[in-house]
């Protein structure tokens, strides 16, 4: 179909190469619109906990303790910060491609089910190392296929990537419910444990950080080498860029698309195998605090860059694990975390600190 | 007679970043005058009118209307005092109708009178006030250019402008509309209206122009009165030198196995207006083929057709022999056809990457430029270098971002990343649109060296002083039809300009079919 | 009868998203894609829970929830217009936010469950006439406003000025700017009012749930995304889409009265409104959002 072309044209009185103008925001300096975004939230937060009967200053410690405070609370951060690395790489590929994928909460839940199935599932008889490898790339295949149906379905039909990721996280969802009530139940609301040897082992002694975390690092590797090494990965970006030129110089637009979404399905995917192997060991309800999600601010913060996605990953996860601290202390609920982190993304967003770049060619 | 200047602009300076579009430019119009703005692309024209429309906020100088001073902070107050401009692109909402079109930002949003009966009437008794014969119910969508640009000027003569600005209003019309554009100009001036023109084309100065502003690099270099300039005078002032001329076009020996064959193409075949409908020619080796048309007529759904891009609906094509028709863009690449397409920042390039990776791109799509799935970046870069260089690409920095790049030095990019391809076919769509005439010039003989070394172009144009320049035959295109070919001796302007606006010459040349001339 | 109990459930399921779905195509068709429709959603449930709670009767938690969708509205605006953040990166933020704000605060502010719902009434006459009477004559005074806020949305967006010009910010803002419209403004006006309606589409679901829970909308935001578009913004087709929904949804209440699927798990039940909304979003292949939705805009005379 023709794209509307007229809608497309350069402010009138730009010289031709000259983009059209800059932020909106002013010429202010990204650190002075940086601190005001970090002012804005502290403020915001703290006006929040004091309306609910918490003394700032209190809360503050508390989410220090919960998040850095304590070598325990270090590793459960990085845990968290595994996590939200591959949900965070779920997001960030496909972005890269101008792919919305906003289902990695989904791709975490199918890629958790099917570790634990497996897990539970998988012959007795097989040596733990080779169950645990097939576990973890189940896990993986699982999200890719929760990946796959919106690129092909957007590849083929031109469907609407935003809409079909969000379905599928409610089917997701309700699979991991279905598994905890009907495929594996067990005495208390989550599914049945998965049996100690075919967990991921432990890593660091005094400490909850088993092997997933490791798993993280490689997969942000692999999504350094793919991004900036590989033929695809060029092909990515260059689709994200600009779709249009991709075509016609002979890129296979369509299957980029739906590889973009398998691979950050694969991710996503990942970060259900950690949760269920290396860190609850079943499919807990509700075990994940819109992890999938988060891992789209995470990719933001990250600009899209994998490998700035450790950092962005560690502080959203301090966040997560400092308001564990802060309902442990205070007994404030832990979802006030969300808030925090979704005012800060807000706040950096409106100060245009992260932003998302791509022609404005309409599609 | 001297009157007090209706519009008086002083000092005016406008710079985007780094960029200074214009620098302290002074220009003035008097009430009843047609003047002209002319000046190369990238001189800053569009700029100065924008600022007197209220599009753009200038950094330094004055505006002033008759005797007053005025600051516009937004197009509305423009409109309120009379200012109206039709921007090259027009600004239509195609699925609108014109009686929407035309009232839109008329009335206040809070006007609970909203009849479309009588909005219709009252628009369409405006066209006929106006002399103009327009179907005010038709959507913007249906309709040949030349009409959606009386509709512009409609909605600001419906708006009580009095003064008219023009931003290239000829660039994609033909001969005959041309015409017809400049005698309603010439009428609306003689009706006490002002009218701004803004251009790069000579030709038409003479033949409009009241008065002459020469706009060189963002500051103006002369102003003219009629009598006092002529087309040498002018080109000199717009450039600041004379440029060789071309050497004409020797018109390619027939006979020889065409590279590019097509036969009753058929694309989008839904619509009345951009679409195919049943188009065949032959490409031989060594020549220029020019396709000519008013835009709007097909050309762009032939050019997407013959990327590769656009489904075709029937008909067939073959390139160097073979049937390559619905081939992807990769395929087409391979069997030696490269497109240089109209829309350079949509399909051209991929502005937010640097320089070597979009002269790589086909080669990444390719793999030839990877091994065992990784890009080569370094041989990237070099080949990358290699091409810059022999381009005269400025910056030739493999690291620049291209859109940082000037328009012409964007389209150097292009032009050396496809023929880098060294194809037997190279499809060019307007390659020179919105270029200074410095780049227009060199694009213009990379594209007869390709011709000269036995291969073949075809060239989709809306410029008809370039396709005059460089086709050795022309084919005309009219809502997807070709009503008339032929070689470049042989063409006579008369019929050209007939054909361009509907008329098929009796002779029955192309397709022969009588098409009657409805949208002169 | 097993298909009227169905279909009349499915009408007062429908509400929710059918509000909603009006506020989105307000917003749409001025240029603005609101991803947050979930939250903005969420909220106006939470606020009626908050008005119920604080002994106002559903009529306050209406009045909490219109002013809960104006608050919701000026925020978003400021973002997604003024700012020109990314709009939906910004939806998404905004709606874990939402989720966030209203669990930590329903803890505290939300007294327990006293089911709390518009006053039904049948409409005399209507009422009787078998089938459609159950249908869609026998419901809540949001359920019969919702209906007749249709020709109302239509008349807005094609029968007005304001509707013309906002239509036009969603085609083509640059030639809106040229005709010397506001744009944002414009826009400030539809995410303002759309989130009101999408708000109230929240007290339809409190009031159809009977109580507040944490992530009470479970994606019925979402669904109402897809039904705008599947509807192609028309007001009289969002009804029927809508309508299409609120069975989907209710057949997993009445599974046990329709054979086989009364065997099939509850846990995979919910998923049926998730998977007809994808089936029907490939089926209804041609959709495509007006050119500039979604796409922030900057004023040619406000650019640096």
């Amino acid at each position: 179909m023709a794209t509307p072309r007229e809608a497309v044209h350069p402010a009138p009185g730009s010289p031709p190469g000259v983009p059209p103008a800059a932020s909106l925001r002013g010429r202010s300096s990204p650190l002075v619109r940086l601190l005001i975004a970090l002012a804005a939230t502290v403020a915001i937060f703290s006006a929040l906990i004091a309306a609910l009967g918490v003394n700032p200053v209190d809360a503050f410690n508390a989410f220090w303790d919960g998040s850095v405070g304590s070598k325990f609370s270090l590793g459960q951060t990085v845990m968290i910060a595994s996590l939200l690395a591959c949900t965070g790489l779920a997001a960030a590929i496909p972005f890269q491609a101008h792919l919305w994928n906003v289902g990695g909460e989904g791709q975490l839940w199918a890629g958790a089910v099917a570790a634990v199935a497996l897990a539970l599932e998988l012959p007795d008889g097989l040596p733990d190392w080779l169950a645990i490898t097939i576990t973890v790339l189940g896990a993986c295949l699982a999200g890719a296929l929760w990946g796959f149906i919106p690129g092909i379905l957007k590849a083929t039909v031109n469907a609407n990537e935003v809409i079909t990721c969000l379905m599928l996280v409610f089917i997701g969802i309700a699979l991991g419910n279905y598994a905890i009530s009907t495929l594996f139940p067990s005495q208390s609301n989550q599914t049945e444990s998965v049996p100690f040897e075919r967990l991921l082992p432990n890593i660091w002694e005094g400490t909850l950080v088993t092997a997933g975390a490791l798993l993280a690092l490689g997969a942000v590797l692999i999504a350094i080498v793919l991004m900036t090494g590989t033929s695809l990965g060029f092909q990515i970006r260059a689709v994200g860029l600009n779709r249009n030129t991709a075509r016609i110089s002979g890129m296979r637009t369509g299957r980029v698309i739906v590889l973009a979404m398998v691979i950050g399905g694969a991710f996503g995917g990942l970060a259900g195998a950690i949760a269920v192997l290396g860190i609850n060991g079943a499919v807990v309800a509700g075990f994940s605090a819109n992890f999938g999600f988060l891992g789209i601010a995470v990719a933001l913060v990250a600009r899209l860059k994998p490998l700035w996605i450790v950092p962005s990953a560690l502080l959203f996860a301090a966040l997560r694990t400092g308001s564990s601290g802060l309902q442990a202390q205070t007994g404030i609920s832990a979802t006030v975390g969300e808030i925090l982190v979704t005012v800060l993304v807000i706040m950096l967003l409106a100060v245009g600190v992260i932003r998302l770049r791509y022609a404005e060619a309409a599609q | 007679m001297a009157s007090v200047p209706a519009v008086r602009m002083t000092g005016i300076t406008k710079a985007y970043g780094a960029t200074v579009a214009n620098d302290g430019v002074d220009f003035e119009l008097i009430p009843g005058e047609i003047h002209v703005l002319l000046g190369e692309n990238g001189a800053g024209k569009t700029t100065l009118m924008g600022i007197l429309f209220g599009m753009v906020i200038p950094d330094a100088g004055e505006v002033r209307l008759g005797d007053e001073a005025v600051s516009f902070g937004s197009p509305q107050d423009a409109l309120d005092r009379g200012i109206g401009m039709v921007h090259q692109h027009f600004m239509l909402v195609q699925d609108f109708t014109v009686a929407e079109n035309v009232v839109l930002g008329s009335v206040s949003p809070f006007d609970l009178m909203f009849r479309r009966a009588a909005i219709e009437g009252t628009v369409a008794e405006a066209a006929e006030r106006f002399d103009m014969d327009i179907d005010v119910g038709a959507r913007i969508r249906d309709l040949p250019i030349d009409t959606q640009q009386r509709v512009e000027i409609l909605k600001l003569l419906y708006r009580g402008a009095r003064i008219l600005i023009l931003d290239e209003p000829t660039s994609s019309l033909g001969p005959a509309q041309i015409e017809a554009l400049f005698s309603g100009l010439k009428q609306l001036r003689d009706a006490g209206h002002s009218i701004v023109m803004v251009t790069h084309k000579l030709g038409e100065v003479m033949e409009l122009a009241d008065r002459v502003t020469v706009l060189k690099a963002g500051r103006s270099a002369t102003t003219v009165g009629k009598g006092e300039f002529d087309e040498r005078s002018l080109a000199r002032a717009m450039t600041g030198h004379d440029l060789p001329e071309l050497p004409p076009p020797t018109g390619a020996e027939a006979g020889r196995e065409p590279l590019l064959r097509v036969r009753d193409l058929v694309v989008h075949a839904g619509a009345r207006l951009h679409a195919v409908h049943g188009v065949s020619f032959d490409l031989h080796p060594g020549e220029i083929l020019g396709v000519a048309g008013v835009e709007g007529n097909g050309q762009r759904e032939l050019l997407d057709a013959l990327a590769g891009v656009s489904a075709i609906e029937a008909g067939n094509v073959e390139v160097g022999g073979r049937d390559m028709t619905g081939a992807s863009p990769r395929r087409l690449r391979e069997a030696g056809l490269s497109v240089i397409h109209e829309d350079r920042h949509g399909w051209g390039l991929v502005l937010d990457m640097s320089l070597a990776d979009n002269l790589g791109l086909a080669e990444v799509a390719t793999g030839a430029a990877s091994s065992h799935g990784f890009v080569r970046r370094r041989r990237l870069k070099a080949r990358a270098r290699e091409l810059l260089e022999e381009y005269d690409v400025r910056p030739a920095n493999p690291d620049a971002l291209a859109l940082s790049l000037s328009g012409g030095n964007q389209q150097k990019v292009v032009l050396a990343r496809e023929l880098a391809n060294e194809p037997s076919v190279l499809i060019a769509a307007n390659p020179a649109s919105g270029l200074d005439v410095g780049a227009a010039d060199y694009v213009h003989r990379r594209l007869l060296d390709v011709s000269k070394e036995d291969r073949a172009v075809l060239l989709i144009s809306h410029d008809l002083d370039e396709l005059l320049k460089l086709s050795d035959r022309i084919l005309v295109l009219h809502r997807g039809r070709i009503l008339y070919q032929a070689p470049i001796r042989e063409v006579s302007m008369d019929v050209l300009a007939m054909a361009m606006a509907g008329s098929a010459p009796s002779q029955g040349n192309g397709d022969g079919a009588a098409v009657g001339s409805e949208d002169m | 009868m097993i298909v009227t109990d169905v279909f009349s459930l499915g009408v007062a399921l429908m509400i929710p998203m059918l509000w909603a779905a009006y506020g989105e195509t307000l917003m749409e068709k001025a240029g603005v894609l609101n991803v947050g429709i979930e939250g903005v959603m969420l909220v106006g449930a939470f606020s009626a829970a908050l008005g119920v709670s604080y002994g106002g009767g559903i009529y306050a938690g209406l009045g909490f929830a219109i002013v809960a969708g104006l608050i919701s509205g000026a925020v978003l605006a400021l973002l997604y217009v003024r700012l020109g953040t990314d709009q939906i990166v910004t939806g998404i933020m905004f709606n874990i936010f939402a989720f966030g704000l209203t669990t930590t605060l329903a803890v505290e502010y939300v007294t327990a469950t006293r089911v709390t719902s518009f006053p039904q009434f049948e409409i005399p006459g209507l009422a009787e006439i078998p089938f459609f009477g159950d249908v869609f004559f026998s419901h809540n005074v949001l359920v019969y406003a919702a209906f007749l806020a249709a020709p109302l949305v239509f008349y807005v967006l094609h029968r007005t000025w304001y509707g013309l010009y906002a239509r036009a910010s969603s085609e083509y803002p640059r030639a809106a700017e040229a005709a010397g419209l506001d744009v944002w403004r414009l826009r400030y006006a539809a995410v303002v009012a759309g989130c009101v309606m999408t708000s109230i589409g929240g007290v339809a679901l409190f009031s159809s749930s009977g109580g507040f829970v944490s992530g009470l909308t479970d994606g019925r935001g979402f669904i109402a995304l897809a039904i705008v578009i599947l509807a192609r913004w028309n007001p009289y087709w969002i009804v029927a889409a809508s309508l299409l929904f609120g069975v989907s949804e209710a057949l997993q209440f009445q599974a046990d009265r329709l054979g086989p699927l009364g065997d099939v798990p509850p846990d995979l039940l919910v998923m049926i409104p998730y998977v007809v909304t994808i089936l029907a979003v490939v089926l209804a292949r041609a959709s495509r959002y007006p050119p500039a939705v979604g796409v922030p805009y900057r004023p040619s005379s406000k650019a640096s």
